[in-house]
C-alpha cells in the first residue's frame, strides 16, 4: 500500500537526482577552484614578486592578500555560491513539480500532505 | 528585517540592565567597583539570558529546536570559534612571528568557506542530531563507529576547554584581584549554569550576546588607539601601512629583520613557504572538522538556512580577524618606541611598569650599557590585545571592557565544547547503546547534571594547568592540535561521506583510525620530544602542516578500504540522497513525527 513518506525528495525518480547532484558538483567545483587561488595559489608568488608592491601608498600587497583581502573575498563566495545554489534547488522544486503525473503515488501523496499542489503552492 | 521577539524578550532588557547598573556603579563606587562590576556583572547578564531563553525538550537541549535565525546562528557561531586563543593571543602571535604568523589569519577565516560549500547544508539536511549520530548513521548504523567518533570529539574538546577556562582564570585574576587558581572556578560557575538552564538554545542567544560583546570591546579599543595613531585614512583597515613601514624602518636601523619579511621565523617547529601554506590549509581543514562549529549546522531550520548562517558567521569572524593584524602591527610601533630609551627611562613609563611586574614585559640589559637594545626587550603575546588601552593612555573604563571581552569569548567557546561533550555522553553513549528507552525528562536531566560534573572536571584541569607551567604549556601545544586531529578524523569522513557513496562502514573508522596513527605520532615526536621534522620537497614540516599528510592518509585509507569491501545497502543510499537533495517540502506529521521536531522517532 502507497503511503506518504517524510522525505520525498529521496523518492524521486533517479533522473531527478542526478540532475541536481550534476549541478551542485559543477557549481561547487567551480568555486572551489576559486577557493584555493584565495587560499593557496596567489599566496605562492606573493611574499616574493609582490612583496614590494604597496597597495594605498604603504601597505605591502603580500601581507594584505594574507591579512585582509582573502578573508573578505572569502565571505564574498558564500554568498555568491549561496545565491547560486538558491536557484539550483528552486530549479529542481520547479521541475519535480512540473512533472507532477510522472512523480510516484508515494511522492505526490507527501506533498499533497504538505500543501504542495502541481501549480507549486505550499500552505 | 523581521527582528526575532527572543531580541526584544532577552536581549535588549539583558543588556540594557548591564549597562544601567555599570553607570550606576562609576557614578556612586569609582572606576574600582566599576571595573569589578563589568566583569561580574557580564556573567550575571550570561546567566539571565540563559534563564529566559531556556528550553526544557531535548529537542531544545541538542538542537536548539532547529529554529535560531541564519544571522543570529552566524554571530553565535562567531562566538562559538572565538576563543580567547583567538582574543587574547592571535594578534600577540602575529606581532611576535610578522608574516609568518598570518596562516592563524587565512587558516582560521577560509576554512568556513569550504564548510559551506562542503559541508554544514550536509549536515543539517541528515536531520540527525550530533556528529558522532552523523557518522554512525552514514556508515550504515555501525556502532563502532559512533564509539570512536566519541573518543575523537573528547579528544579534540576537552583539552580545548581546559584552555578556555584557563583563559577565564586569568582574566579573572587581573581584574578582580583574586588568584587566577580561583578564578577558573569562577568562569565554572557561569558557564556552567547556563549551560546547564538550556543546553543548546540558551547557549545559542546567550553567544550571540557575547559576541556583541566581544566585537564590540575588540574593535573599539583598535579604533581608538587608531585615532591616536593616525591611521584613519580614509578607515585604519587600509591605513595602516604607513605605520607598517615606519615599525620596519625602526627595525632595519636596529639591525632586525623588517616585521613582513617572509619566512624568517619557525611555526609549530619549522620554517619555509610549503610549511606556511601547509599549515594554513591544515587549519582551515581543522576547523571544518571541529564538532562543536560542525554542531551548529543543526541548529537552523534548513539547509540554505546552514549554507547562509556559515556565510554571517565569516562575515562576523572576518570583523575580528581583519583587525588582529593592525593590533600586531600598533603593539609593535608601541614597543619599538622603547628601543634606544635609558633602561630607567623605559621602566619609569607606566604601561611599562604596570606590566613589568606580571611578566608580560622583559627587560634584560645584556651589554650593561644602561641603554635599551632592541633585542633586550621582549614581551608576551597576550599584552598586545590587554595592554593595548595602556599602552596609549586610554579612559580608564576601555580596559576591563576589553578583559569582558576577552572573558566572552572564552565563555562562549566553552560552551559550546561542553555541550558536544555532554551530549557525546548522554545522545551518543547513553541513549544510543545503553538505555535507549530513556524518558525525555530523564535525558534532560542527566544533559544537566552532567553539564555540570564535566564543567568541574575542566575547571580542575585548568586549575591544575595554571599551578604547573609545564602541564600548562601541554594544554596550549593541544589546543593547536585539535586542528591537525579534527582534520584526520572528521573532516575527510563528513565529506566523503557526502560526496562518495562508495563509501562504507570500514572506509570511515580505518580512516578515522589512520589519520590519527598518522598524526599523534608526529606531533608527539616534534611537538613534546622536539625530534626534527621531516622534509617534505626539501622543506621542514611542522607539526601543523603535517596535519594535511594525516588528512590525505584518511582520505586514501578511507577509499581503499572501502573499494576492498561490501558497498552499504539501499538505507544508506537513501540517507546519503537526504543529504544531498534540497527538501520538496516540509511533510508534517509522518509516521507521528513532525518535519520540526525531525530525529524525535529516531
Amino acid at each position: 500500500m502507497t503511503a506518504p513518506v517524510e522525505h520525498p525528495e529521496e523518492h524521486l525518480p533517479e533522473r531527478y537526482k542526478t540532475w541536481y547532484w550534476g549541478r551542485l558538483v559543477q557549481v561547487t567545483a567551480v568555486f572551489f577552484v576559486l577557493w584555493t587561488v584565495i587560499a593557496i595559489w596567489w599566496h605562492i608568488p606573493a611574499p616574493y614578486a609582490w612583496r614590494n608592491v604597496l597597495l594605498f601608498g604603504n601597505m605591502p600587497l603580500h601581507w594584505y592578500l594574507a591579512a585582509f583581502i582573502s578573508i573578505w573575498v572569502g565571505v564574498l563566495m558564500i554568498f555568491v555560491y549561496h545565491w547560486v545554489m538558491e536557484g539550483v534547488d528552486n530549479q529542481f522544486r520547479a521541475q519535480a513539480l512540473a512533472d507532477w503525473e510522472e512523480l510516484p503515488e508515494d511522492v505526490r501523496m507527501s506533498l499533497r500532505l504538505a500543501g504542495v499542489t502541481p501549480s507549486g503552492a505550499q500552505r | 528585517m523581521r527582528i526575532h521577539p527572543e531580541v526584544y524578550r532577552v536581549l535588549l532588557p539583558s543588556v540594557a540592565g548591564y549597562v544601567l547598573l555599570i553607570l550606576i556603579a562609576a557614578a556612586l563606587f569609582g572606576p574600582r567597583v566599576a571595573s569589578g562590576w563589568m566583569v561580574i556583572g557580564s556573567i550575571l547578564m550570561y546567566i539571565a539570558i540563559a534563564y529566559v531563553a531556556r528550553g526544557t525538550t531535548a529537542h531544545a537541549m541538542y538542537v536548539a529546536e532547529r529554529r535560531i535565525p541564519p544571522v543570529v546562528n552566524g554571530a553565535a557561531t562567531a562566538a562559538d570559534w572565538m576563543s580567547a586563543a583567538s582574543f587574547l593571543s592571535m594578534a600577540g602571535a602575529i606581532a611576535l612571528l610578522g608574516y609568518d604568523g598570518l596562516p592563524y589569519i587565512i587558516g582560521w577565516t577560509l576554512g568556513y568557506t569550504i564548510h559551506a560549500f562542503f559541508i554544514a547544508p550536509y549536515v543539517r539536511k541528515s536531520h540527525t542530531w550530533t556528529v558522532p549520530d552523523l557518522v554512525e548513521t552514514r556508515a550504515g548504523g555501525y556502532g563502532p563507529a559512533r564509539v570512536i567518533a566519541v573518543i575523537m570529539l573528547f579528544i579534540t574538546s576537552l583539552t580545548y576547554l581546559t584552555a578556555q577556562l584557563v583563559g577565564a582564570g586569568v582574566v579573572f585574576s587581573r581584574f578582580l584581584g583574586i588568584p587566577a587558581q580561583i578564578g577558573v572556578f569562577g568562569a565554572l560557575f557561569g558557564m556552567g549554569i547556563y549551560a546547564a538552564s538550556g543546553g543548546w538554545k540558551s547557549i545559542t542567544w546567550t553567544q550571540f550576546a557575547q559576541y556583541i560583546v566581544l566585537i564590540v570591546a575588540y574593535l573599539g579599543a583598535a579604533l581608538l588607539v587608531a585615532s591616536i595613531v593616525g591611521i584613519w585614512k580614509p578607515l585604519p583597515w587600509f591605513g595602516y601601512g604607513e605605520l607598517i613601514q615606519a615599525l620596519q624602518a625602526r627595525e632595519v636601523q636596529a639591525g632586525l629583520p623588517a616585521w613582513t619579511t617572509p619566512f624568517a621565523k619557525p611555526l609549530g617547529g619549522a620554517a619555509g613557504q610549503l610549511n606556511w601554506i601547509l599549515s594554513a590549509v591544515l587549519l582551515m581543514l581543522g576547523t571544518i572538522g571541529l564538532p562543536h562549529i560542525l554542531m551548529r549546522s543543526y541548529t537552523v531550520p534548513s539547509a540554505s538556512a546552514a549554507r547562509l548562517s556559515v556565510g554571517w558567521a565569516l562575515f562576523f569572524i572576518g570583523l575580528l580577524y581583519c583587525t588582529a593584524p593592525m593590533y600586531a602591527a600598533m603593539a609593535r610601533y608601541a614597543f619599538s618606541g622603547l628601543w634606544g630609551k635609558p633602561i630607567a627611562e623605559v621602566q619609569s613609563v607606566p604601561w611599562v611598569a604596570k606590566f613589568l611586574p606580571t611578566g608580560l614585559i622583559k627587560i634584560n640589559d645584556a651589554n650593561g650599557d644602561g641603554i635599551l637594545q632592541a633585542a633586550e626587550l621582549s614581551f608576551h603575546g597576550d599584552i598586545v590585545v590587554i595592554g593595548m588601552p595602556d599602552m596609549w593612555n586610554l579612559a580608564w573604563w576601555i580596559a576591563p571592557f576589553v578583559a569582558v571581552g576577552g572573558l566572552a569569548a572564552a565563555l562562549s567557546t566553552a560552551d559550546g565544547l561542553l555541550m558536544v561533550m555532554v551530549t557525546g555522553i548522554t545522545r551518543d553513549i547513553y541513549h544510543r547503546f545503553i538505555n535507549p528507552n530513556v524518558p525525555e525528562h530523564v535525558e534532560v536531566r542527566m544533559t544537566r547534571v552532567l553539564v555540570m560534573v564535566l564543567s568541574v572536571a575542566a575547571s580542575f584541569l585548568a586549575f591544575l594547568a595554571i599551578q604547573d607551567p609545564r602541564f600548562a604549556l601541554y594544554v596550549a601545544l593541544l589546543v593547536g592540535w585539535a586542528f591537525v586531529f579534527a582534520a584526520a578524523s572528521f573532516t575527510p569522513a563528513v565529506v566523503l561521506g557526502t560526496f562518495w557513496k562508495r563509501l562504507n562502514r570500514y572506509g570511515i573508522v580505518w580512516g578515522m583510525v589512520a589519520g590519527m596513527a598518522t598524526a599523534l605520532p608526529y606531533v608527539l615526536a616534534v611537538g613534546v620530544f622536539q625530534a626534527p621534522p621531516l622534509s617534505l620537497f626539501g622543506q621542514p614540516i611542522g607539526t601543523i602542516g603535517w596535519g594535511c599528510v594525516a588528512f590525505v592518509v584518511n582520505l586514501v585509507v578511507s577509499v581503499v578500504v572501502s573499494l576492498l569491501t561490501q558497498p552499504e545497502g539501499e538505507a544508506v543510499m537513501r540517507f546519503v540522497d537526504r543529504m544531498r537533495l534540497p527538501e520538496l517540502a516540509r511533510v508534517p506529521a509522518v509516521a507521528g513525527a513532525s518535519q520540526e521536531a525531525d530525529g524525535h522517532e529516531r
